[in-house]
């Protein structure tokens, strides 16, 4: 990663990468919130029933929810400090390095680990409070029959998503295939191309399942004309409403994935090409930068019968 | 002595301009110690009455008064405590919390009042008792049948001594051998402990347990049944009859 650093599109990656980590943790912490608590909303009208007052709910689900939290960042740095370790010695073992694995520890991580769990937290809290303050008793005992989305026919606009969704796919994978051939010399410049491509295939991926898989699908169920087997009852029609409710989800998946093999591969490419970097400025197997020397290794291979070949330069 | 005491209720839904009016001035006052039901036609707004009256809905006009004091002017916090000492509920559905035992459901409504464990405790061996659930203490929602679920919600209602019980069709999901079961022990905790139970149901058996069943059609009380020294079964026939002449009536639209 050090040697990534170095370079300007190495850099950017990282920085885009890095964003990219903290935008999908926090959306889908605060995502899986908004189920936790329709999940809880029933529970929580009860309190309400048998008295307790708003607030005390409120507190109540906040020190839950931070016992829960602080104890998830700090069972999660700790592993990370073992598992750094972990992985350190078996490099070290496989790498013949004869040292004793220090156990890692980097102060700056840490806190800037804290201040997004800290971030997220408050949101998820804001998030908490405003539904608590928000809903009624009656609203609260009703919850689960609202989040069973309403089955609606595919709409034009559906079918627009879709497309849009599509388009952007698209042009996020024709600036990426322009990103290494062209004009983007400065980091700013790969940052901001870096961060369009991201962005615009993640929505794009976000706005393809949310609209297109539906639409699709309703393609094929035309064609069924209302007669459908119960294989295609349990798998067509729920796979296509889970898709459209659940699209937030599928897209954090497939952008998790997309991105494990991103990385994967870069740093397959930045080794491979480490070595293509190096045959092509050190072809030889000895380089010498003075004649004398280069003399003395001559002799030395003729009397131990080496063959050679020798360029100057 | 009046426990509640409703007057001119009016309860609308919807906006401005797509309104409709479920409750259309419904005067009603229920005395200390009575088992009242209310019946009528599917829609014909009972469950909106009942959340009105036992202020999980606010109601458009008119004045609910409990144990003599306003509720429709009460903030959150008034009223949180209000139901924490003069309500108790149940439901349908049970409503009760999958993560908890039996005894421990039963105790919620003790816990935020902040009862001593071992009053607690008394109280609840006692209730226990009476409804046959005192074996099931430590067993989990998922573990009983839905006429112990019942019984159980029942406890939880009854447990803090309420001033007042609400019950939507409590036995709507039971059938018929447990939920002659429950209402047996309803009536029994009504006339022993001197509780007060407001209850809606469909059913004219249920109905029959009742000291007095209140009749709503269209938004409004129709009609009203005393049992007064009438056996169940004759008080039943009444009721059944009644409910023809409702239903005749209701076929005209
Ligand atoms: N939240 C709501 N928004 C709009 N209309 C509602 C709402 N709740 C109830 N209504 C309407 O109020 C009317 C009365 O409903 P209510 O649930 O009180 O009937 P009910 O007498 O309890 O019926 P049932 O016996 O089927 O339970 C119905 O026509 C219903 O459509
Ligand atoms: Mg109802």
């Amino acid at each position: 990663m050090d040697e990534a650093k170095g370079t300007i599109k190495g850099s950017a990656a990282i920085r885009v990468a890095s964003y990219l980590l903290v935008t999908i943790v926090s959306i889908f912490l605060l995502y899986a919130n908004t189920i936790f608590i329709k999940r809880r909303s029933k529970e929580i009208g009860l309190f309400q029933l048998i008295g307790m007052t708003k607030g005390k709910i409120f507190r109540i689900l906040s020190i839950e929810n931070f016992i829960l939290y602080s104890g998830s960042v700090i069972l999660g740095i700790f592993g990370g400090l073992v598992g750094s370790k972990l992985i350190l010695m078996i490099l070290f073992k496989v790498t013949g390095v004869q040292s004793i694995a220090a156990l890692q520890f980097s102060s700056q991580a840490v806190s800037q680990t804290l201040v997004v769990f800290g971030v997220i937290y408050l949101l998820i809290m804001l998030m908490n409070y405003r539904f608590i303050k928000r809903q009624s008793i009656l609203s609260l005992f009703n919850v689960k029959a609202k989040t069973e989305e309403k089955v609606k026919k595919v709409s034009f606009v559906e079918i627009t998503i879709g497309i849009v969704g599509i388009l952007f796919i698209i042009s996020g994978y024709y600036v990426s295939s322009q990103l290494f051939t062209s004009d983007f010399s400065t980091a700013s410049e790969f940052f901001m191309a870096m961060s369009f491509i991201l962005g615009s295939v993640i929505i794009g991926t976000y706005l393809f399942y949310k609209g297109s898989v539906s639409f699709i699908f309703n393609i094929v169920r035309k064609n069924k004309n209302g007669y459908l087997s119960i294989n295609e009852v349990l798998s067509l029609s729920s796979i296509m409403f889970r898709m459209k409710s659940n699209s937030l989800l599928l897209t954090i998946i497939t952008t998790v994935s997309a991105l494990a093999i991103g990385l994967l591969s870069l740093t397959y490419i930045s080794y491979y090409s480490a070595e293509k970097v190096a045959v092509s400025n050190v072809p030889s197997d000895f380089s010498l930068d003075n004649v004398q020397n280069a003399d003395m290794v001559k002799e030395t291979f003729t009397i131990n019968h080496i063959d050679f070949t020798a360029h100057e330069i | 002595m009046t426990i509640l005491d409703a007057k001119k209720i009016h309860k609308s839904f919807g906006n401005k301009f797509n309104k409709q009016e479920v409750l259309k001035g419904i005067d009603l006052s229920i005395q200390k110690g009575e088992f009242v039901s209310i019946m009528g036609a599917s829609g014909s707004g009972k469950t909106t009455l009942l959340n009105v009256l036992s202020s999980i809905d606010k109601i458009s006009s008119g004045t609910i008064m409990i144990e003599g004091k306003e509720m429709t002017s009460m903030k959150e916090k008034k009223l949180a405590e209000f139901r924490k000492n003069h309500l108790g509920f149940i439901f349908q559905e049970y409503n009760l919390l999958d993560t908890l035992t039996v005894k421990e459901n039963i105790l919620l409504p003790l816990s935020i009042t902040k009862t001593p464990k071992k009053e607690a405790n008394q109280l609840f061996d006692a209730l226990a008792k009476e409804l046959g659930i005192l074996e099931l203490s430590n067993k989990y929602p998922s573990e009983i049948s839905g006429g112990q679920k019942q019984r159980t919600s029942a406890a939880r209602a009854f447990i803090h001594k309420p001033s007042i019980i609400f019950a939507d069709e409590p036995t709507g999901a039971l059938d018929s051998k447990s939920a002659t079961d429950l209402l047996n022990k309803m009536s029994e905790l009504n006339q022993k402990r001197k509780a007060t139970i407001l209850m809606v149901t469909h059913d004219p058996v249920a109905a029959s347990y009742c000291s007095r069943v209140i009749f709503i059609k269209d938004g409004q009380i129709y009609t009203q049944l005393m049992k007064g020294e009438e056996t169940r079964q004759t008080f039943f026939k009444d009721i059944l009859k009644t409910q023809g002449v409702l239903g005749g009536v209701q076929n005209e639209h």
